[in-house]
């Protein structure tokens, strides 16, 4: 916002009234009439008590009590007056205008002001006809706020319980008490057993009074090194409507660097030739094994046929995505090995390695999102010669004689395959 | 040339002897899974293979056993962990069993394997030796598994009443191994079995070679059937195959060695008779090496047999076959069963009981529900 000059002096002329009305440092009458001899005038703690009124001698005499303390005493004369301090920096006056006999008691008429003081907090400005005896005061609750731990020393990834009680010691209850817990980093709040409304109306004081329960939640630790909790705060106010605040204690928790779990999958492909000829098949072992010691989830391993080979079929457990296999496992537990087996056929003269790639998650029983795990494995190399019998092609007497031999080794193979079927 | 019968019963039994198929095929360990199409076994002798099982997926996995030698016994639910029901099975299916026997002729010596723990090879083995030996004369031993210790209370029991049932059965020996010393194979589970397997199937071929062969020293069936009478009835197998030049010295102390053994002993303490096997190249095969490794063993063990068998061009290979005086481990075994047979038995007790149950819902005596 932009402001012209001459504006701009008068909101600053402006502020400043608004400052000298606000701070009081003018006089506020709080009281104009009649106290009674033996009558009171309270102004929140503090007594003003008129002892003694004298009409023939017009002068009337008085005592000024912060609760049960005397601070003053004095003899005024008409129009006389007399000061003391009142609570912050506040200064109170009173000013004899007139005594009165003739009554069943005499009185005296009073002016009482207030200086330097927020009129707002006064919260009793009274006569008390009972006097000094009938003055009730408002005490200084002391809300003192515990909170605690089951253990104090831990692990990353263990769970504390936290406790948080209150109490009321002091003179006073507690009212309209509001609880603030600010949330703990390196922690997680796993689970709150246990929260009191937002406001407690009223907390009240003494011995017998149980401890009211604030809080019980549960901390999960997420790193290592020595923490303190923060401190719960909590405001509140006395019966006379003033505004007080207390903080609990702040517990110190030592976390260690547990042992956050790992899985570890590696895979083992072994192929069981590494030489074949061209057109012949090759039989691939893959072991998926976890050595580590937490399951490993959505295990993915996608076996990448090089080009001059060609899948031709493999274990169940195997599917084929796109012409390339892949195994997946749901889990893989710890210590455990799963072995899975496919058959390439090698279809070009060459030298391959299998390439495949292996993707998985776990959980390290600390962290609450899955750690993510990619590798890349080869196998060994493989060499594709010029197939036994690709000499064949050339010469076809070959073939003839091939497809007999072919025959008799087929007829062998069906033979022994109904021997050994089950 | 001997006539050898070799029977896999329950899963354990079968795999193993799917595993001395295959190792018969040749290749190894790493036998091609279609070596079956264009090899065949290659065993020395005249061996016959049968598979016995209640489980048919269990027939099904094996993949080097013909389909003939494999024997379905249906039973309808399987018989689970259960002795009992095994028996049962067993007993009603007597002459389908016995039959497939009959028919694969005579024989100079039978193995058996099984699984000590499971419910089918554990109770089929005892009553089918008992059988075999009522009908022929031959020699039967037994190649029992023990299970790993922390497989449960159930197979436990099963292990220690087992092992008394084969030994009550007239059985002529049981060569022990045990899955739980053998288990630092490592991998999964299935490669552990697999593992455990080979083991076994390496050692039980190299020996059925070796009774077969023209041994340097007198090693035969009858040495064999010696040794196996000594001791308490128990044995195991030791085995080293050097892959490098070596002196033969150490190689015998490697066969005789925890990771050669298949059964935790202390060889020198609780064997009572030994039959040690060497094969190799002449090269390797030093007599005087030999001897003084062989009487140091026999100082502390009683007889040992000894057999060479010459291989042009082999590292050399010993197979020590140790029968116990006593087995430390297996009392070990017996003690944490007897345990938890209590443990079940009470348990069982409580549950008749209704102790537990009674307390949950005396929980509630005397309620209402809330609304
Ligand atoms: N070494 C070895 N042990 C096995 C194998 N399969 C099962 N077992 C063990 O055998 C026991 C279970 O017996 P199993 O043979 O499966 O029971 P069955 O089929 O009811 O006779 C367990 O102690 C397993 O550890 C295997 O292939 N090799
Ligand atoms: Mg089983």
């Amino acid at each position: 916002m932009k402001l012209k000059g001459t504006h701009r002096t008068v909101l600053f002329a402006f502020l400043i009234l608004l400052t000298l009305g606000s701070t009081a440092s003018a006089r506020t009458t709080v009281y104009d009439g009649d106290i009674e001899e033996g009558e009171v005038y309270q102004l929140n703690n503090y007594i003003i008590e008129i002892t003694d009124v004298f009409p023939e001698a017009s002068t009337a005499s008085y005592y000024v009590y912060e609760r049960d303390k005397e601070i003053a005493n004095g003899l005024l004369d008409i129009n006389e007056s007399f000061e003391f301090d009142f609570e912050d920096d506040g200064e109170v006056q009173m000013r004899l205008k007139s005594v009165h006999g003739g009554g069943v008691l005499p009185r005296a008429t009073v002016e009482i002001s207030i200086s330097n003081y927020n009129i707002g907090d006064l919260y009793v400005s009274e006569v008390i006809e009972s006097g000094h005896s009938g003055a009730t005061f408002a005490g200084d609750p002391k809300l003192v706020i515990v909170k605690s731990v089951d253990k104090s020393e831990i692990e990353v990834g263990d769970v504390i319980t936290v406790t948080v009680t209150a109490r009321t010691t002091g003179n006073d209850v507690a009212n309209k008490v509001l609880f603030t817990d600010p949330k703990q980093e390196h922690f997680i709040l796993k689970e709150t057993t246990y929260e009191v409304s937002t406001s407690i109306p009223k907390i009240d004081y003494g011995q017998s009074v149980p401890e009211t329960l604030v809080y019980i939640y549960n901390l999960k630790a997420t790193e290592a090194g020595t923490f303190d909790l923060r401190a719960v705060t909590a405001t509140y106010t006395n019966s006379a409507g003033q505004t007080y605040q207390s903080s609990s204690n702040t517990p110190s928790i030592t976390v260690s660097e547990g042992n956050k779990q790992i899985a570890n999958v590696d895979s083992l492909m072994n192929v069981d030739l590494s030489s074949v000829g061209r057109n012949e098949k090759i039989t691939s072992t893959v072991i998926l094994k976890n050595t580590g010691s937490a399951p490993a989830q959505a295990v993915r391993l996608d076996i990448m046929v090089p080009e001059g080979m060609e899948y031709v079929g493999g274990d169940e457990g195997i599917e084929t995505i796109g012409g390339n296999p892949r195994i997946y496992l749901e889990t893989l537990q710890p210590n455990n090995d799963k072995e899975f087996r496919y058959i390439l056929k090698a279809k070009e003269v060459g030298t391959y390695s299998i390439n495949s790639e292996l993707s998985y998650e776990y959980s390290n029983g600390v962290d609450a999102q899955n750690i993510k795990q990619n590798k890349e494995f080869a196998s060994s190399r493989i060499n594709v010669k010029e197939g036994k019998f690709d000499f064949l092609i050339k010469n076809p007497l070959y073939i003839i004689i091939s497809a007999i031999i072919l025959a008799v080794i087929g007829f062998q193979v069906y033979r022994r395959h109904r021997e050994y079927r089950y | 040339m001997l006539n050898i019968l070799v029977i896999g019963n329950g899963q354990c039994g079968n795999r193993i002897l799917d595993s001395i198929n295959r190792y018969a095929m040749g290749g190894g360990k790493s036998c091609n899974k279609l070596a079956k199409f264009y090899s065949k076994q290659r065993f020395k002798s005249h061996v016959e293979t049968l598979a016995f099982n209640t489980a048919v997926n269990d027939l099904k996995e094996m993949k080097f056993t013909k389909a003939k030698d494999r024997v379905h016994i249906p039973h309808l639910h399987g018989v689970g962990a259960n002795r009992n029901v095994g028996k049962q099975v067993f007993e009603e299916s007597k002459e389908q069993i016995m039959r497939q026997i009959e028919e694969r002729g005579n024989f100079d010596i039978a193995f058996v394997l099984t699984s000590a723990s499971g419910g089918t090879g554990s109770s089929f083995t005892p009553l089918l030796v008992k059988e075999m030996k009522k009908r022929y004369d031959y020699p039967i031993y037994c190649v029992v598994v023990l299970p790993f210790r922390e497989e449960g209370t159930l197979y436990l029991q099963n292990a220690a009443f087992s092992i008394r049932d084969i030994r009550q059965s007239g059985a002529d020996g049981i060569i022990l191994a045990d899955n739980q010393y053998l288990k630092n194979i490592g991998g999964s589970i299935q490669d552990a079995y697999n593992g455990i397997n080979d083991m076994i199937a390496e050692r039980l071929l190299f020996l059925l070679d070796a009774l077969d062969s023209e041994m340097m020293m007198v090693t035969d069936l009858g040495d064999f059937k010696t040794v196996m009478n000594g001791g308490a009835g128990l044995a195991t197998i030791g085995f080293f195959r050097a892959d490098k030049e070596m002196p033969v010295k150490t190689a015998i102390q490697n066969s005789l060695s925890p990771s050669g053994l298949l059964f935790s002993t202390n060889v020198y303490e609780e064997a009572s008779r030994a039959m040690i096997i060497i094969k190799g190249d002449r090269k390797y095969l030093s007599i005087d090496d030999i001897s003084t490794e062989i009487e140091k063993l026999s100082g502390a063990v009683g007889h040992v047999f000894k057999g060479i068998v010459v291989c042009n061009g082999e590292y050399p290979q010993i197979l020590s076959l140790l029968t116990l005086e006593s087995a430390h481990e297996l009392e070990k075994l017996y003690h944490v069963a007897v345990q938890a047979i209590h443990y079940e038995k009470a348990k069982k007790q409580r549950v008749e009981e209704g102790v537990e149950m009674e307390k949950t819902f005396s929980q509630i005596e005397g309620l209402e529900p809330e609304y």
